[in-house]
Protein backbone atom coordinates (compact mmCIF):
# COMPACT_ATOMS: atom_id res chain seq x y z
CA UNK A 1 0.00 0.00 0.00
CA UNK A 2 2.58 2.19 0.99
CA UNK A 3 4.54 1.41 -2.21
CA UNK A 4 1.44 1.77 -4.25
CA UNK A 5 0.49 4.89 -2.44
CA UNK A 6 3.93 6.33 -2.90
CA UNK A 7 3.90 5.48 -6.56
CA UNK A 8 0.45 6.88 -6.86
CA UNK A 9 1.54 9.94 -5.01
CA UNK A 10 4.50 10.42 -7.33
CA UNK A 11 2.28 9.95 -10.38
CA UNK A 12 -0.13 12.43 -9.03
CA UNK A 13 2.65 14.93 -8.45
CA UNK A 14 4.15 14.36 -11.83
CA UNK A 15 0.75 14.84 -13.41
CA UNK A 16 0.26 17.95 -11.45
CA UNK A 17 3.68 19.27 -12.45
CA UNK A 18 2.98 18.49 -16.09
CA UNK A 19 -0.31 20.29 -15.94
CA UNK A 20 1.39 23.21 -14.39
CA UNK A 21 4.08 23.14 -17.01
CA UNK A 22 1.51 22.93 -19.81
CA UNK A 23 -0.40 25.79 -18.36
CA UNK A 24 2.75 27.85 -18.02
CA UNK A 25 3.76 27.08 -21.57
CA UNK A 26 0.32 28.10 -22.83
CA UNK A 27 0.43 31.26 -20.84
CA UNK A 28 3.90 32.10 -22.11
CA UNK A 29 2.81 31.42 -25.68
CA UNK A 30 -0.17 33.73 -25.19
CA UNK A 31 2.04 36.42 -23.75
CA UNK A 32 4.56 36.08 -26.60
CA UNK A 33 1.79 36.15 -29.20
CA UNK A 34 0.26 39.15 -27.58
CA UNK A 35 3.61 40.97 -27.43
CA UNK A 36 4.32 40.02 -31.04
CA UNK A 37 0.98 41.51 -32.12
CA UNK A 38 1.72 44.65 -30.14
CA UNK A 39 5.17 44.99 -31.65
CA UNK A 40 3.82 44.32 -35.13
CA UNK A 41 1.17 47.02 -34.68
CA UNK A 42 3.72 49.42 -33.24
CA UNK A 43 6.06 48.83 -36.15
CA UNK A 44 3.28 49.38 -38.65
CA UNK A 45 2.25 52.56 -36.87
CA UNK A 46 5.81 53.91 -36.89
CA UNK A 47 6.20 53.15 -40.59
CA UNK A 48 2.89 54.87 -41.35
CA UNK A 49 3.84 57.95 -39.35
CA UNK A 50 7.21 58.10 -41.06
CA UNK A 51 5.58 57.98 -44.51
CA UNK A 52 3.16 60.75 -43.55
CA UNK A 53 5.98 62.92 -42.22
CA UNK A 54 7.99 62.39 -45.37
CA UNK A 55 5.01 63.40 -47.52
CA UNK A 56 4.30 66.50 -45.43
CA UNK A 57 7.85 67.80 -45.20
CA UNK A 58 9.13 66.60 -48.54
CA UNK A 59 12.57 68.07 -48.03
CA UNK A 60 14.06 66.01 -50.78
CA UNK A 61 11.64 67.54 -53.29
CA UNK A 62 12.35 71.10 -52.16
CA UNK A 63 16.06 70.59 -52.39
CA UNK A 64 15.65 69.17 -55.83
CA UNK A 65 13.61 72.19 -56.96
CA UNK A 66 16.17 74.66 -55.64
CA UNK A 67 18.96 72.79 -57.28
CA UNK A 68 17.04 72.82 -60.56
CA UNK A 69 16.57 76.63 -60.34
CA UNK A 70 20.23 77.19 -59.58
CA UNK A 71 21.14 75.06 -62.55
CA UNK A 72 18.72 77.04 -64.74
CA UNK A 73 20.18 80.36 -63.54
CA UNK A 74 23.68 79.13 -64.14
CA UNK A 75 22.63 78.22 -67.66
CA UNK A 76 21.12 81.69 -68.20
CA UNK A 77 24.25 83.44 -66.95
CA UNK A 78 26.34 81.23 -69.16
CA UNK A 79 24.15 82.07 -72.15
CA UNK A 80 24.40 85.82 -71.37
CA UNK A 81 28.16 85.63 -70.97
CA UNK A 82 28.43 83.81 -74.27
CA UNK A 83 26.28 86.50 -75.89
CA UNK A 84 28.37 89.35 -74.49
CA UNK A 85 31.56 87.60 -75.51
CA UNK A 86 30.39 86.98 -79.02
CA UNK A 87 28.74 90.43 -79.32
CA UNK A 88 31.24 92.57 -77.43
CA UNK A 89 31.18 95.21 -80.16
CA UNK A 90 27.40 95.51 -80.05
CA UNK A 91 27.45 95.57 -76.28
CA UNK A 92 30.13 98.27 -76.24
CA UNK A 93 28.12 100.31 -78.72
CA UNK A 94 25.04 100.03 -76.58
CA UNK A 95 26.95 101.13 -73.48
CA UNK A 96 28.42 104.07 -75.38
CA UNK A 97 24.95 105.12 -76.54
CA UNK A 98 23.70 105.00 -72.96
CA UNK A 99 26.59 107.13 -71.72
CA UNK A 100 26.03 109.69 -74.50
CA UNK A 101 22.31 109.79 -73.66
CA UNK A 102 23.01 110.46 -69.97
CA UNK A 103 25.59 113.15 -70.83
CA UNK A 104 23.13 114.78 -73.22
CA UNK A 105 20.47 114.87 -70.48
CA UNK A 106 22.91 116.52 -68.07
CA UNK A 107 23.94 119.03 -70.71
CA UNK A 108 20.31 119.85 -71.42
CA UNK A 109 19.67 120.46 -67.72
CA UNK A 110 22.69 122.71 -67.51
CA UNK A 111 21.49 124.71 -70.49
CA UNK A 112 18.04 125.09 -68.92
CA UNK A 113 19.54 126.15 -65.61
CA UNK A 114 21.58 128.84 -67.33
CA UNK A 115 18.37 130.82 -67.81
CA UNK A 116 18.39 131.53 -64.11
CA UNK A 117 22.11 132.05 -63.64
CA UNK A 118 22.81 134.81 -61.15
CA UNK A 119 26.01 136.84 -61.29
CA UNK A 120 28.04 136.52 -58.12
CA UNK A 121 27.93 140.21 -57.29
CA UNK A 122 24.19 140.67 -57.68
CA UNK A 123 21.38 139.99 -55.23
CA UNK A 124 20.77 136.32 -54.55
CA UNK A 125 17.65 134.44 -55.62
CA UNK A 126 17.19 136.72 -58.60
CA UNK A 127 17.70 136.41 -62.32
CA UNK A 128 18.93 139.09 -64.71
CA UNK A 129 16.30 140.10 -67.22
CA UNK A 130 17.86 143.26 -68.63
CA UNK A 131 20.60 145.82 -68.15
CA UNK A 132 20.61 149.61 -68.34
CA UNK A 133 23.73 151.51 -69.40
CA UNK A 134 24.19 155.03 -68.08
CA UNK A 135 26.93 157.62 -68.21
CA UNK A 136 28.34 156.88 -64.77
CA UNK A 137 26.81 153.54 -63.93
CA UNK A 138 25.49 150.24 -65.13
CA UNK A 139 22.24 148.85 -63.79
CA UNK A 140 20.95 145.32 -63.90
CA UNK A 141 17.24 144.60 -64.01
CA UNK A 142 16.57 141.58 -61.84
CA UNK A 143 13.55 139.51 -61.01
CA UNK A 144 12.94 137.31 -58.01
CA UNK A 145 13.17 133.63 -58.76
CA UNK A 146 10.49 131.06 -57.98
CA UNK A 147 7.90 133.62 -56.94
CA UNK A 148 4.33 133.84 -58.12
CA UNK A 149 4.42 137.63 -57.80
CA UNK A 150 8.07 138.48 -58.40
CA UNK A 151 9.29 141.98 -57.62
CA UNK A 152 11.48 143.62 -60.23
CA UNK A 153 14.72 145.05 -58.86
CA UNK A 154 16.97 147.55 -60.60
CA UNK A 155 20.42 147.33 -59.07
CA UNK A 156 22.81 150.19 -59.77
CA UNK A 157 26.54 149.62 -60.05
CA UNK A 158 28.27 152.96 -59.97
CA UNK A 159 31.42 153.01 -62.06
CA UNK A 160 33.55 153.86 -59.04
CA UNK A 161 32.02 151.03 -57.07
CA UNK A 162 34.27 148.01 -57.22
CA UNK A 163 33.09 146.73 -53.88
CA UNK A 164 31.15 143.50 -54.03
CA UNK A 165 27.86 143.22 -52.26
CA UNK B 1 -39.71 149.16 -85.70
CA UNK B 2 -40.02 149.43 -81.93
CA UNK B 3 -37.36 146.74 -81.49
CA UNK B 4 -35.00 148.63 -83.84
CA UNK B 5 -35.36 151.87 -81.86
CA UNK B 6 -34.67 150.04 -78.58
CA UNK B 7 -31.46 148.62 -80.02
CA UNK B 8 -30.27 152.02 -81.27
CA UNK B 9 -31.00 153.60 -77.87
CA UNK B 10 -29.02 150.90 -76.07
CA UNK B 11 -26.03 151.40 -78.39
CA UNK B 12 -26.12 155.19 -77.82
CA UNK B 13 -26.22 154.69 -74.04
CA UNK B 14 -23.20 152.38 -74.22
CA UNK B 15 -21.23 154.84 -76.38
CA UNK B 16 -22.05 157.70 -73.96
CA UNK B 17 -20.92 155.58 -70.97
CA UNK B 18 -17.67 154.79 -72.77
CA UNK B 19 -16.97 158.47 -73.47
CA UNK B 20 -17.71 159.43 -69.86
CA UNK B 21 -15.48 156.64 -68.59
CA UNK B 22 -12.55 157.64 -70.82
CA UNK B 23 -12.84 161.30 -69.80
CA UNK B 24 -12.87 160.21 -66.14
CA UNK B 25 -9.83 158.01 -66.69
CA UNK B 26 -7.79 160.88 -68.05
CA UNK B 27 -8.48 162.74 -64.82
CA UNK B 28 -7.14 159.92 -62.61
CA UNK B 29 -4.41 160.68 -60.17
CA UNK B 30 -1.45 158.53 -59.34
CA UNK B 31 -0.10 157.86 -55.88
CA UNK B 32 3.61 157.21 -55.52
CA UNK B 33 4.99 155.77 -52.28
CA UNK B 34 8.76 155.64 -51.86
CA UNK B 35 10.38 153.92 -48.88
CA UNK B 36 14.09 154.55 -48.57
CA UNK B 37 15.97 151.87 -46.66
CA UNK B 38 19.63 152.02 -45.69
CA UNK B 39 21.11 148.54 -45.88
CA UNK B 40 24.56 147.65 -44.63
CA UNK B 41 26.63 144.78 -43.33
CA UNK B 42 27.50 146.77 -40.24
CA UNK B 43 25.43 145.54 -37.26
CA UNK B 44 22.25 143.49 -37.04
CA UNK B 45 19.66 146.19 -36.49
CA UNK B 46 16.36 145.87 -38.35
CA UNK B 47 13.90 148.71 -37.79
CA UNK B 48 10.33 147.75 -36.87
CA UNK B 49 8.92 149.66 -39.85
CA UNK B 50 11.19 147.68 -42.19
CA UNK B 51 10.34 144.22 -40.86
CA UNK B 52 7.50 143.97 -43.37
CA UNK B 53 10.05 144.39 -46.12
CA UNK B 54 12.84 142.55 -44.35
CA UNK B 55 11.30 139.11 -44.80
CA UNK B 56 11.41 139.68 -48.55
CA UNK B 57 14.62 141.69 -48.83
CA UNK B 58 16.66 139.33 -46.66
CA UNK B 59 16.14 136.55 -49.20
CA UNK B 60 17.60 138.73 -51.94
CA UNK B 61 20.33 140.71 -50.19
CA UNK B 62 22.99 139.62 -47.76
CA UNK B 63 22.93 142.78 -45.70
CA UNK B 64 22.51 142.39 -41.96
CA UNK B 65 21.21 145.84 -41.03
CA UNK B 66 18.09 147.52 -42.45
CA UNK B 67 17.04 151.00 -41.35
CA UNK B 68 14.13 153.00 -42.77
CA UNK B 69 15.40 156.51 -43.49
CA UNK B 70 12.47 157.94 -45.43
CA UNK B 71 8.83 157.13 -46.20
CA UNK B 72 7.33 159.52 -48.74
CA UNK B 73 3.84 159.50 -50.26
CA UNK B 74 3.13 161.80 -53.21
CA UNK B 75 0.01 162.27 -55.36
CA UNK B 76 -0.13 163.81 -58.79
CA UNK B 77 -1.55 163.64 -62.28
CA UNK B 78 -0.14 161.66 -65.14
CA UNK B 79 2.87 163.43 -66.72
CA UNK B 80 3.47 165.34 -63.49
CA UNK B 81 7.01 164.94 -62.15
CA UNK B 82 7.47 163.89 -58.54
CA UNK B 83 10.88 164.86 -57.12
CA UNK B 84 12.08 163.19 -53.95
CA UNK B 85 15.36 164.15 -52.31
CA UNK B 86 17.20 161.10 -51.08
CA UNK B 87 19.32 160.94 -47.87
CA UNK B 88 22.51 161.03 -49.98
CA UNK B 89 21.21 164.28 -51.53
CA UNK B 90 20.57 162.71 -54.90
CA UNK B 91 17.18 163.49 -56.43
CA UNK B 92 14.81 160.76 -57.52
CA UNK B 93 12.47 161.95 -60.26
CA UNK B 94 9.41 159.81 -61.01
CA UNK B 95 6.95 160.67 -63.77
CA UNK B 96 3.91 158.46 -64.39
CA UNK B 97 3.22 158.72 -68.13
CA UNK B 98 0.10 156.74 -68.87
CA UNK B 99 -1.92 153.67 -68.12
CA UNK B 100 -2.02 151.30 -71.06
CA UNK B 101 -4.74 148.92 -72.22
CA UNK B 102 -3.22 146.13 -70.10
CA UNK B 103 -3.72 148.28 -66.97
CA UNK B 104 0.03 148.80 -66.56
CA UNK B 105 1.34 152.22 -65.63
CA UNK B 106 4.30 153.49 -67.63
CA UNK B 107 6.72 155.46 -65.45
CA UNK B 108 9.88 157.41 -66.20
CA UNK B 109 12.51 157.28 -63.48
CA UNK B 110 15.73 159.23 -63.09
CA UNK B 111 18.43 159.80 -60.53
CA UNK B 112 20.67 162.37 -62.11
CA UNK B 113 24.05 160.96 -63.07
CA UNK B 114 23.09 157.48 -61.94
CA UNK B 115 20.14 156.14 -63.88
CA UNK B 116 17.55 157.21 -66.40
CA UNK B 117 15.04 154.70 -67.62
CA UNK B 118 11.35 153.93 -67.90
CA UNK B 119 9.33 150.88 -66.95
CA UNK B 120 5.81 149.54 -67.01
CA UNK B 121 4.38 148.47 -63.68
CA UNK B 122 1.15 146.72 -62.80
CA UNK B 123 -1.30 149.12 -61.11
CA UNK B 124 -0.47 148.87 -57.40
CA UNK B 125 2.79 147.10 -58.13
CA UNK B 126 6.18 147.60 -56.55
CA UNK B 127 9.66 148.01 -57.99
CA UNK B 128 12.92 148.12 -56.06
CA UNK B 129 15.82 150.36 -57.00
CA UNK B 130 19.00 149.73 -55.07
CA UNK B 131 22.73 149.98 -55.15
CA UNK B 132 23.49 153.68 -54.76
CA UNK B 133 26.08 154.16 -52.04
CA UNK B 134 25.28 155.79 -48.77
CA UNK B 135 27.64 155.87 -45.77
CA UNK B 136 28.82 152.30 -45.05
CA UNK B 137 26.10 150.66 -47.13
CA UNK B 138 23.62 151.23 -49.93
CA UNK B 139 20.20 152.76 -50.36
CA UNK B 140 17.32 150.52 -51.34
CA UNK B 141 14.27 152.36 -52.67
CA UNK B 142 10.97 150.52 -52.59
CA UNK B 143 8.66 152.29 -55.02
CA UNK B 144 4.92 151.54 -55.18
CA UNK B 145 2.71 153.16 -57.80
CA UNK B 146 -1.09 153.09 -57.71
CA UNK B 147 -3.74 154.82 -59.77
CA UNK B 148 -6.31 156.46 -57.47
Amino acid sequence: MSNCSEKQFRNTHLLHDKELADKSEATLKDIVASEKDFLDNLGEEIRRDTREMEQQISFPNMTANIMNKIEADKSLVAVMLDYFKSNSLAFGGLAACLIIFVLALNLKNEILEQDSVVATDTPINTCIIDSIENKNSTSLVLKEEKKEDPVTIIWVFENTDTEKM
Amino acid sequence: MKHFLTTITAILILITMGLVNSSMASAEQVEIVVKVVHASKNGNEVHDNVKELYSRLSKMFDFTSYKMLLNVKEKGDYSQKQIITLPNNQKLILTPIEKDKDFHIKVEMEIEGVIKTDFRLKDGGTIILGGTKHKDGVLILVIKITEL
